[in-house]
């Protein structure tokens, strides 16, 4: 699914924050990725969506070398990858119902089909009556399901989630885990970076432990 | 349902519809007059391009002038390519310098003595099918050397190089408009890049391919080019009707009626089009640029 080879990674010509990177996500794994705060899990998990090119090393995508990818196959792969933002990053011009939809609508599906899905998922994150609403409209807690429905809407192969329960209460932070165990199950491939050992543990504890951008730890994965 | 717009209302968005209008009502003035000048000048032209004067110098002896007149009429005549000659009455020569001169001096000169106005013979010409080149001239000579032949060549040659002249500063002004359209979008669509930045990302993270992503910028862009577009032209074109309705009503005869026809109005109208065209085709080419540095 995912293999990296001793990647490493800058921003621009700063130092390296990730280095040495060697590890293999295999489908349908259910990963944490956890650390401390600067330890470089936001900028693995950017890897991994292809926001950034590595500095170094070789990075392979669903049987694909990124490096020798040519750059207009890159959003077909991009397509099969969910990602739900820390910060949510949702569109603030498009209703939760259109930021929902925009990964079907960008992949060409039918509009009906399009809408019926989203409306679905937006029901069922508990954002029935606010499917016409604008995000800065929308509490924190409430982008945060919006994002997670735009994420899995497109039912990826490998869902990247980061932080994913970090403004969401208690039941529909556990409503949310249950949805990625079933998408699991389903054989989506799940990498959460969190800060949550109460989470991780309660969910098998297998990932990536970082160290001010080194991996310290593969737990229970492929080395 | 509708899509949406992506990319939202910015600052850069609010501001270069009315930059564009600046340069589209530049362009259509520039236009419009070019287009104005070039069809009043035609007419003009047209006008006077069938008709030569033959200017008989003043004669002392009474009824001198009045012979030779009816001379030049009578050679004119016999030359194949004249449909007429006629001899100008002196009131209308007179009325001719009226306007420098005055009634009293041009109608009967001083103290009742005639001014030495030179008897006119004007010549309608067969335009299919005109004199050969110098045939007036020469048969004017063999009457007598000092008879002028005005077939108005020297005034058109004139109006054609001042129309010319238009054309070519209309054309500069038209590429400067469109350069100075060209430098608006470039400088609004990297302040939308900019701005839009991180919507771009997502666009991209969820699998947007480069073209997806630059027709949102190029939406935005047609929008604004034609708004100004359409701004600029309205203005450009309701300051000539303005400009021909006031020739109209200080015309003079000697200069031709400054307005445009179907045609013309229609160049004019292409205006807000072009803009649109060009704002999109250049917002396109700058994101696609800038989405390339992009993974």
């Amino acid at each position: 699914m995912i293999r990296f080879e001793n990647v490493g990674m800058r921003y621009g010509t700063g130092p390296e924050i990730l280095r040495d990177l060697t590890f293999t996500v295999e489908p349908g794994a259910f990963w944490f990725l956890t650390g401390a705060s600067g330890a470089g899990k936001s900028s693995l998990l950017r890897l991994m969506y292809l926001a950034h090119a590595p500095s170094r090393g070789l990075i392979n995508l669903f049987g694909r070398d990124i490096a020798t990818t040519p750059r207009a196959e890159l959003p077909g792969l991009r397509r099969q990858i969910g990602v739900v933002f820390q910060d949510f990053r949702l569109i603030p011009s498009l209703t939760a119902l259109q930021n929902v939809a925009l990964p079907l609508r960008i992949a060409g599906k039918a509009e009906a089909e399009t809408r019926q899905h989203a409306g679905e998922l937006l029901r069922w994150v508990g954002l029935g009556p606010f499917v016409d609403h604008f995000p800065p409209a929308l509490s924190g807690g409430q982008q945060q399901r919006v994002a997670i429905a735009r994420a899995v809407i497109g039912q990826p192969r490998l869902l990247l989630a980061d932080e994913p329960t970090g403004n969401l209460d208690e039941e529909m932070g556990n409503r949310l885990m249950h949805l990625f165990l079933e998408m699991n199950k389903l054989g989506t491939s799940i990498v959460i970076a969190t800060h949550n050992e109460g989470l991780v543990r309660r969910h098998g504890g297998r990932g990536l432990h970082l160290v001010e951008g080194e991996l310290a730890e593969i737990r229970g994965g492929t080395p | 349902m509708s899509a949406g717009s992506v990319l939202g209302r910015d600052a850069a968005s609010r501001t270069m519809p009315w930059i564009v209008a600046v340069m589209a009502f530049i362009a259509g003035l520039a236009l419009a007059l070019s287009l104005a000048v070039e069809g009043a000048a035609g007419r003009f032209a047209a006008g006077i391009s069938g008709n030569m004067t033959i200017e008989i110098p003043h004669a002392e002896l009474a009824g001198a002038a009045e012979s030779r007149a009816n001379a030049v009429v009578a050679a004119v005549a016999r030359i194949p390519g004249v449909v007429s000659a006629t001899i100008v009455p002196r009131a209308e020569t007179a009325k001719l310098v009226e306007p420098w001169l005055g009634a009293d001096l041009a109608g009967s000169g001083i103290a009742g003595t005639a001014l030495p106005i030179p008897t006119l013979v004007d010549i309608r010409l067969d335009t299919g099918n005109p004199p050969a080149d110098g045939a007036v001239a020469a048969a004017m000579a063999a009457i007598s050397p000092d008879i002028r032949v005005d077939d108005h060549r020297i005034w058109l040659d004139q109006l054609l190089g001042w129309v010319t002249a238009v054309r070519l500063t209309a054309g500069a002004v038209l590429i400067c408009a469109a350069i100075g359209i060209v430098l608006t979008i470039v400088l609004a669509t990297r302040a939308a890049l900019a701005i839009h930045r991180d919507v771009i990302e997502i666009l991209h993270i969820i699998g947007a391919q480069d073209g997806y992503i630059a027709r949102q910028f190029q939406f935005q862009a047609l929008r604004m080019g034609f708004q100004g577009g359409v701004a600029g032209a309205a203005l450009a074109a309701l300051l000539v009707l303005i400009i021909g309705l006031a020739g109209l009503s200080m015309r003079s005869g000697l200069l031709p009626a400054l307005n445009l026809g179907f045609r013309e109005w229609m160049v004019v109208a292409t205006l807000p089009l072009a803009a649109a065209l060009i704002a999109v085709v250049v917002a396109r080419v700058v994101v696609m640029r800038a989405l390339a540095r992009m993974m």
